[in-house]
């Protein structure tokens, strides 16, 4: 029972992370470049842990950064080449570099404590179990993580809520008023990749992609407000959470998988929920005439 | 008098397409001006160029006889309708609040100064009781409403709209129009991309004559005139039609 609410909290926290954090590239319609960083962070990853032979997190997030850095650049390059589409680039640039990502991890696996089915797919099971004591009291590593994510990620939102929304809306305004829309869109890259770094060790690369997409758009399915949105993504984050490790737990399945399933099933309901309300309302409006 | 916006030897080409060549024109202070041309005439590209958001090969914009950067709160950019998210989760209220944010520190809050004009210029654009609608739930003439709301709060002294007429019934264009003549009137300048040219000859007095390279610009009656619409749409143009 202690463990499945540990798993809740940590799924929780990685929901809040990523859920914030992918908002402003869901509105951005750039939902498919957190898919593409929590892809092409690998071989960063691995070159970091083939440099300094260990899993310490500074020298993982510089090498994921680095790669990210790498993906938006060879993006660029190509779109700049005006017969390939930003989307097709992006997904050329994504494959190649988790390719090189999957070859390098099999390399770097026979020299480093490393299991590549654990940084694809995340070891969530182990959360629990991984402690260190604080003040008398075991304390999952993972927390130290997740929990200052979760928090960085909901400060960084919430207090830049006006900026992003105002760039994002319309950036050749935001542009006369003195702001940097392309810096806007670059911290926001920097800002994803940074949550995606800090997740992926916990709960996979895999999960972290659904978690970056799925909390958000369940919210914006059912509230028109920047800030609600905001609130509906803790919400989704907990349902998610407490929804997949129960169905994880009765059917015996993989923890993560269930989280990504829920989170799934989360964005057909809620977009299901707003039907329903909008068909209420339209009834509703007709009979009051 | 100093003109509000004066381009110089403009040129903007879209990879191999050259879509403005040699492009110079002043626009009045206190005008309101339309920019009128064929499709395909580069006129939304005249105004992006300007403004910096399309980059441009050559050419200097001044801004009330100085340079003209691109960040100037003195500009306001009212973009073509169809270029809005309109699913993006924001209220009526807040895009109006919006063009206070000129002056606001980078995560600053709006001062009550700030959502005062905001809120007087919902008023102007007749959108008070649509505040807290989010931005799809209005009409396309309330959403072109919306935009000069911001415009107005933003306090600039150079409107730019790209087709704000398109989409729009009858009423709502004379509605968008009286705004629009309201900020001439009270000294600021509009500068508008429209395709309809009777629309043009009735509610604007200057007109710049585009299909690629100015053709005419001035007073709508001389700009206008026949031999111009004719140079500028070819055998396409039909004074029947749109005179």
């Amino acid at each position: 029972m202690a463990d499945s609410l540990v798993l809740i909290l940590a799924l929780t926290m990685a929901g809040l992370a990523c859920g914030w954090a992918g908002l402003p590239l869901i509105l951005q319609k750039d939902s498919m470049v957190g898919d593409g960083i929590s892809h092409a962070i690998l071989p960063g990853i691995v070159l970091a842990f083939w440099v300094t032979q260990s899993r310490e997190p500074l020298p993982m997030l510089v090498g994921a950064l680095l790669a990210a850095g790498a993906m938006v650049l060879l993006m660029q390059l190509m779109t700049r080449v005006r017969i390939v589409p930003r989307d097709a680039a992006l997904g050329a640039t994504f494959t190649l570099l988790f390719a090189i990502g999957v070859i390098g991890l099999n390399q770097v696996a026979r020299q480093v404590d490393l299991d590549p089915g654990c940084v694809i797919y995340g070891l969530a099971e182990m959360i629990p179990l991984d402690t260190v004591l604080l003040g008398g009291v075991y304390v999952p590593r993972a927390f130290f993580i997740l929990c200052p994510a979760a928090v960085l990620a909901g400060l960084a939102v919430w207090f830049g809520r006006r900026e992003i929304m105002l760039g994002l809306l319309d950036p050749a305004h935001a542009q006369l008023l003195g702001r940097n829309p392309r810096r806007l869109k670059l911290a926001i890259l920097i800002g994803v990749s940074c949550v995606v770094v800090a997740c992926f060790e916990a709960v996979g690369s895999i999960l972290v992609v659904a978690l970056l997409v799925g909390p958000g758009l369940a919210a914006l399915s059912l509230t028109h407000r920047f800030e609600k949105a905001l609130a509906g993504i803790a919400v989704a984050s907990l349902l998610n959470a407490v929804l997949g490790v129960t169905l994880a737990q009765v059917t015996n399945t993989s923890v993560a998988g269930m989280v990504a399933v829920s989170a799934g099933v989360l964005v057909v309901a809620s977009i299901l929920v707003r039907q329903l309300l909008e068909k209420r309302n339209q009834a509703l409006a007709s009979s009051s005439r | 008098m100093i003109p509000a916006l004066e381009v110089a030897g403009l040129n903007v080409a879209y990879g191999v397409n050259w879509v403005l060549q040699d492009v110079d024109m002043s626009v009045e202070a206190g005008s309101l001006t339309a920019i009128v041309g064929p499709n395909g005439a580069g006129k939304s590209t005249l105004l992006k160029a300007v403004l910096g958001i399309v980059p441009k090969l050559s050419g200097v914009v001044s801004l009330a006889g100085q340079p003209f950067t691109g960040a100037d709160p003195r500009v306001a950019y009212v973009p073509q309708r169809e270029s809005v998210d309109w699913d993006f989760p924001v209220s009526v209220e807040e895009v109006a609040l919006m063009g206070t944010y000129g002056h606001m520190r980078m995560w600053g809050r709006p001062s009550r100064a700030d959502r005062d004009r905001a809120a007087a210029a919902l008023k102007d654009v007749q959108l008070t009781p649509l505040r807290h609608r989010q931005i799809g739930q209005l009409s396309g003439g309330q959403q072109q409403r919306l935009f000069l709301a911001r415009a107005l709060a933003q306090n600039a002294s150079l409107l730019m709209l790209d087709e704000p007429f398109s989409g729009v019934d009858a009423a709502s264009q004379e509605a968008i129009l009286g705004i629009l003549e309201g900020f001439a009137q009270r000294g600021g300048t509009v500068l508008a991309v429209h395709h309809d040219i009777a629309t043009v000859q009735r509610a604007f007095d200057h007109a710049i004559l585009l299909n690629r390279t100015l053709v005419a610009q001035g007073p709508v009656s001389s700009a206008l005139n026949r031999a111009n619409l004719k140079a500028a749409y070819g055998d396409w143009f039909d004074p029947q039609e749109d005179a």
